[in-house]
């Protein structure tokens, strides 16, 4: 109505000095009463029939964009109270919850309600980990919902354009997909696009060959040692390294062999070990990623020692022809010992050899942790022979409440299990913190309290939520967090 | 008996921090004891004091009590006890009550029993003193509120006069110091529309429009009380309601009372000068008439948590001399949920806008009017929020409404039906009816 905006003009410069506007025809017969007002009184009047008509005439305009249709959930919706749950943690409150919540979620084949989808997509924009488990968890309805929000197209369902337009973390994860079903169709498509992309495009993309790495990929990772980036072969070669069959390690063999003499203990003598420390490497040593500063500024290893740990670190672990045990032995008794552990333990875990990471966690002779940390060897180990290991740890009383170090490695080392830990296993853990919160919680374990009683197995929850000084600092939050893991978890499948 | 949901329990929370607190306490660590038997459920929640609180509630009004030391009502306990009820209905076994339960619900249903107490009439001589006291006062009154209108013609005729651009650069005192004048002259409900004025300033594309609309209003206001004598009945009690006078409960007598299944279709509370006002929109299945039912509290102080959205109860209901304010009056059985409204929904915006523009001929003063619309498919065009309904015409959100993404969630890109208020430009979603599901809208998510 343009009877209207000839007013709103008029008032924005004022009656004074503005003309006032015609009414529209049907409105001035009806208000015929104004002609006597003064000129603002009048103005103000008509004004305001102009616009209660229009209030009253209000028309909407149409609009005809396309919204797609979100397709129907094959799985059922939580409960009531599950959304309850949910909607606390989301809040805010009890966050550290939310993942294993999620995966039971998941797991359960049920999904979130679609209001509190977008407050979800927040958490999981905010932190990586929680993405695939927030997918897991939102139903079809997530994928649908996310494709509409630009904050949120790490859950938007796949496009087949995607991997030309998309960024570098969405093609790292339509790789990482692929990888997991067809690895050489994930190989070939990097294969195709290699030439053109950038060094921290190839960087990321090399590390996707990991997982389900194989000898098929051998001829490809060998071209690359030639590579223009440092980064990219430096990633090259710590996969060729867990590739016993490869050239590559052919060529490492050969370097070492002259250095390392090994003598294995006879009837008249004992086992030895006889160290030579390597020449400066050659083009082909350099091609190879041999480095002397591979470690960059360190006052723990001269530089030729430096080249001894890289080699040994490359050469497969049963080329050495005795067991792990008697080589360390022999080794302990070296100068470079320390040096050749460092090199061991850095092939363990690119090889994941489980009897070298059970030697090298019970030698005498210790890897420099500065170089390469020992603690990963833990998760090599055999799931009996963690659990046996943790728990003469906790029951040996080596946990004092004050050392800080070993209740992080304790943390870490539970971390490393799949899903939850043993009953028996939580049990002692369960033990140990509360003989180490009795008097309140330490504040160097808050957090670490916290995460230890989230992987505690929901079997051990109701004799887990009893029991605990509440009144003292910080421990009734612990058993409200418990409480509600507790419920949480129940509410999935009440019982009858 | 059926609970209430945690929406529902959510939505009677007092404010923001207490949702947080009570949810805090929803688990069953925090508590001592905890039982249910009939409408009443209890619980003893331990806080920092030496002696737990004792909290109970009784689930029929629903009504609390609890010897916490909190101002807010219900408080957080409160709260925490029907979350946990809600949440985890396991958790709460039936038990006989114990003393302190058992009594406060006998003290509860003898209040009820005593409820209207009768005072004896008074005798003739008094009476008449009374009516002439009372006549008096209110030409008194009048007196006053004609004095501030004329001042407030002189106002705002110099406003229009120097300009809208020219009032835009006013500071918000100019207008406090003239509502101020207005709560002087008795005349409230004018007082509350000009403290709106720097908000409508400030509202970005179009504040020019709002603006001249509202002092348009305004105007007529000024109009409307100057020929109140000869106005109908309909339109004098609206004017006089604009201003700001009130109709007492007593008055209201003279309306029949009309009884009906009242659907709670929504549920809002803002706050205005210190004071937080909740507006729930009730729809009557049988009459399909809107109704709205107003309550005041001071911060921190109870309002009224009887009426609780997504429920149905049955109830007589006496409308106040207006088109939609009412007040529920006797109730009858207990609440049931509400299910899919959409038979009682208009078709299209159309028809909303049909039924607001015949409110609006009874009252042109209406603020807001209720819209029950089906097929409305939310959707975002040019980065503005907008409903469409199945004609494909849009209507614009407002922008301070917070639930835009999880109202789009909850569509899936199907149409839904939507309670909300139309402000006579922007649409604001209460609640919205997905399947059978009722999510309110008028709070915050999660």
């Amino acid at each position: 109505m343009s009877a209207w905006k000839d007013f709103v003009t008029a008032a924005l410069i004022g009656t004074e000095k503005a003309a006032l506007p015609q009414l529209p025809v049907p409105l001035d017969s009806a208000l015929n009463g104004t002609v006597t007002m003064d000129r603002e009184m009048r103005f103000l009047t008509e004004s305001g029939a102009v616009a209660l008509s229009r209030r009253a005439g209000w028309k909407p305009c149409l609009n005809k964009t396309e919204i797609l249709l979100a397709e129907a959930e094959s799985t059922g919706e939580i409960s009531r109270a599950s959304a309850m749950h949910l909607r606390v943690m989301l809040g805010g409150r009890h966050l550290p919850l939310l993942s294993e919540w999620l995966i039971e979620c998941a797991r359960l084949q049920r999904h979130v309600p679609a209001e509190l989808l977008p407050a979800l997509l927040d958490r999981a924009a905010q932190d990586r980990s929680l993405r695939p488990l927030a997918l897991g968890a939102g139903g079809r309805r997530i994928h649908w919902l996310a494709a509409y929000h630009p904050g949120w197209k790490f859950a938007a369902a796949d496009s087949p354009e995607l991997w030309e337009t998309g960024s570098r973390d969405q093609r790292v994860a339509i790789l990482r997909a692929l990888r997991a079903s067809a690895p050489e169709e994930a190989r070939a498509k990097i294969e195709a696009v290699w030439k053109t992309e950038p060094a921290d495009v190839r960087t990321a993309f090399i590390a996707e060959l990991l997982p389900n790495l194989s000898e098929e990929e051998i001829p490809f990772l060998e071209t690359l040692l030639d590579d223009r980036s440092k980064e990219v072969r430096r990633a090259v070669i710590d996969l060729l390294a867990r590739l016993p069959s490869s050239p590559f390690a052919m060529r490492m063999i050969g370097r070492v062999k002259p250095l390392l003499v090994y003598k294995k203990s006879g009837i008249l003598s004992r086992a030895s070990m006889e160290v030579t420390l390597p020449a400066d490497p050659d083009p082909a040593g350099l091609r190879d990623g041999l480095d002397s500063k591979a470690f960059g500024q360190q006052k723990v290893l001269g530089e030729k020692a430096v080249l001894l740990v890289q080699l040994i670190a490359s050469v497969p672990l049963d080329h050495w022809g005795d067991s792990p045990e008697a080589l360390l032995k022999a080794a302990g008794k070296n100068e470079f010992g320390r040096a050749l552990a460092t090199g061991w333990t850095w092939a363990a875990l690119r090889q994941r050899d489980a009897m070298w990471a059970e030697a090298l966690l019970d030698a005498k002779v210790r890897p420099h942790a500065e170089l390469i940390p020992a603690e990963p060897l833990f998760g090599l180990l055999p799931e009996p022979a963690r659990i046996e290991r943790l728990i003469a740890m906790l029951q040996d009383g080596a946990l004092k409440k004050g050392d800080s170090a070993t209740w992080h490695s304790l943390a870490g080392k539970l971390a490393a299990f799949p899903g939850h830990w043993p009953v028996r296993l939580g049990r002692e853990v369960l033990a140990a913190l509360r003989l180490a919160v009795h008097n309140g919680i330490p504040w160097h374990l808050r957090a670490l309290s916290q995460s230890l009683l989230t992987g505690l197995p929901p079997a051990l929850l109701p004799e887990a939520m009893r029991g605990w000084p509440v009144e003292k600092e910080g421990v009734g939050e612990l058993v409200e967090m418990l409480t509600f893991r507790h419920d949480a978890l129940l509410a999935f499948s009440p019982p009858p | 008996m059926e609970f209430l949901t945690t929406e529902q329990v959510l939505a009677l929370a007092p404010d923001a921090a207490s949702v947080k607190a009570g949810q805090g306490l929803a688990g069953p660590g925090k508590w001592v004891t905890l039982g249910r038997g009939g409408r009443s459920v209890w619980g003893e929640c331990q806080g920092s004091g030496k002696l737990p609180y004792r909290t109970q509630a009784d689930l029929s009004g629903p009504a609390f009590h609890c010897s916490c030391p909190s101002r807010k009502f219900p408080c957080k306990h409160g709260l925490g006890l029907l979350l946990l009820l809600a949440a985890n209905p396991a958790r709460v076994l039936e038990t006989e009550p114990p003393a302190w339960v058992a009594e406060w619900i006998a003290k509860r249903e003898a209040g009820a029993g005593k409820k209207a107490p009768q005072a004896a009439p008074p005798d003739a001589e008094t009476a008449a003193k009374r009516d002439a006291d009372r006549e008096k006062r209110a030409a008194k009154r009048e007196d006053r509120v004609r004095a501030g209108l004329a001042e407030l013609q002189t106002w705002i005729g110099d406003l229009l006069r120097q300009g809208l651009a020219y009032g835009k650069q006013q500071p918000a005192q100019f207008y406090d110091a003239m509502a101020a004048r207005m709560v002087d002259a008795q005349a409230p409900g004018i007082a509350r529309r000009l403290r709106g004025f720097p908000g409508l300033f400030a509202s970005g594309d179009g504040w020019a429009d709002r603006t001249l609309e509202e002092a348009g209003a305004l105007q007529w206001l000024l109009h409307g009380f100057t020929h109140l004598d000869t106005l109908p009945d309909g339109l004098r009690a609206s004017v006089r309601n604009a201003i700001g006078w009130t109709v007492a409960e007593h008055e209201l007598t003279a309306n029949k009372p009309v009884r009906d299944h009242w659907q709670v279709a929504g549920q809002i509370v803002e706050e205005e000068e210190k004071l937080r006002v909740q507006r729930t929109w009730l729809i009557g299945e049988k009459t399909r008439q809107p109704a709205l039912n107003l309550s005041f509290a001071a911060m921190n102080q109870a309002l009224d948590v009887s009426l609780i959205a997504g429920t149905v109860f049955e109830a007589d209901l006496t409308y106040y001399p207006s088109p939609l304010r009412a007040l529920v009056g006797e109730r009858h059985g207990e609440p049931r949920p509400l299910k899919n409204p959409a038979a009682a929904a208009h078709a299209n915006f159309s028809e909303a806008l049909d039924q607001t523009a015949s409110f609006l001929a009874t009252d042109p003063w209406l603020e807001r009017t209720p819209w029950l619309v089906r097929d409305c498919l939310p959707l975002c065009v040019n980065e503005k929020w907008m409903l469409r309904d199945a004609v494909g015409a849009l209507v614009p959100l407002t922008r301070t409404f917070l639930n835009t993404w999880p109202l789009f969630a909850v569509s899936g890109g199907a149409p839904v039906t939507i309670f909300g208020e139309w402000n006579g430009h922007e649409l604001r979603p209460l609640s919205v009816f997905a399947g059978d599901r009722f999510i309110p809208m008028g709070g915050s998510l999660p």
